[in-house]
């Protein structure tokens, strides 16, 4: 890209600055929620096979 | 805990959803103003089909990440399209099996060119002649309609069949081999074309699902935003390569 396109890019990205704000915690809350499903994942396959299911 | 795994998967595709609708919008609109992107709208199977550039049955279709706009004086439209086939097969013992065939995955470019015609040329890759050498320039005669062009490189990368010989050199001048060859570069061997109607149409496969973010990316992350810049200047600058802004006298 460009010396001038990517300077274009980054005053559109300070613009949304707020939007990607609020959308990057929305993400970070969906992020949260699937790390505990895949740690009830985890845990329902030791306590359905025992330790070797890790 | 599998409400809670269908959860996460929702919240996923809703997030990607907004970015593309809030975030992705509004970097269109400031990088090229004159284009619209609406994310979940797509190219009609029926245009797709239409444009006479793959033959093959279609039994599943698929297309979003629709732009629509002009590009100086040309209106342009592209978007994503996946097209499929299902093919059943039986073995001795009576057992189906069902396979999808991936007949095109990757960008549908239209445009309108900027010399009106009424015939039809399919510009496509040469693998005929590229495998079977004369062999193959045998099997391409037999399929009719085929355009022999003067520059030795573009006969080997493209095969031309059209509806008038005349008008497909007419549109198919030097220059635009040229320009064609130069395409071919930037997004590969698999680029087809179609001039039908007055218009153009172009198709490419894309390795990778574009104008697409990533989940597992910061939402502020400048590569994330830069390769989306990148991927709607790519279709942007076909209007540029093709030199479709010089207004020939013949159109409006």
């Amino acid at each position: 890209m460009s010396q001038s396109n990517s300077e274009h890019v980054m005053s559109v990205i300070k613009e949304l600055a707020p939007l990607l704000a609020e959308l990057e915690d929305q993400r970070q809350g969906a992020l949260k929620k699937r790390s505990k499903g895949m740690s009830l994942v985890s845990l329902a396959a030791v306590v359905w096979q025992g330790p070797e299911a890790l | 805990m599998s409400a809670l795994l269908r959860s996460c998967g929702k919240d996923q595709k809703r997030y990607k959803q907004e970015y593309k609708l809030r975030v992705l919008t509004e970097v269109t609109k400031a990088i090229q103003p004159a284009m619209r992107y609406r994310p979940s709208e797509g190219i009609s199977k029926a245009l797709f089909k239409s444009a006479g550039i793959y033959k093959s049955r279609i039994d599943r279709y698929h297309s979003e990440d629709l732009f629509v706009g002009d590009v100086g004086d040309t209106a342009v439209s592209f978007s994503e399209v996946k097209a499929e086939r299902k093919d059943t097969s039986t073995d001795s013992k009576g057992n189906t099996t069902t396979s999808w065939h991936t007949i095109f995955n990757g960008v549908f470019f239209m445009a309108d060119f900027h010399k009106d015609f009424s015939t039809w040329v399919t510009v496509e890759p040469d693998f005929a002649e590229k495998t079977f050498g004369w062999l193959g320039k045998k099997f391409q005669k037999m399929g009719g309609s085929v355009v022999h062009l003067e520059n030795p490189e573009f006969e080997k990368a493209f095969v031309v069949r059209g509806g008038d010989q005349v008008e497909a050199r007419y549109i198919l001048t030097p220059s635009m081999q040229e320009n064609l060859l130069d395409l071919r570069r930037l997004h590969g061997e698999s680029l087809r074309l179609a001039f039908k109607d007055s218009k153009v149409i172009m198709v490419f496969t894309a390795r990778e699902n574009w104008f697409e973010p990533d989940f597992f990316k910061p939402s502020h992350e400048v590569r994330q935003i830069e390769g989306f810049v990148l991927e709607l200047q790519a279709c942007c600058s076909i209007v540029e390569m093709m030199n479709l802004n010089t207004r020939i006298w013949t159109k409006e």
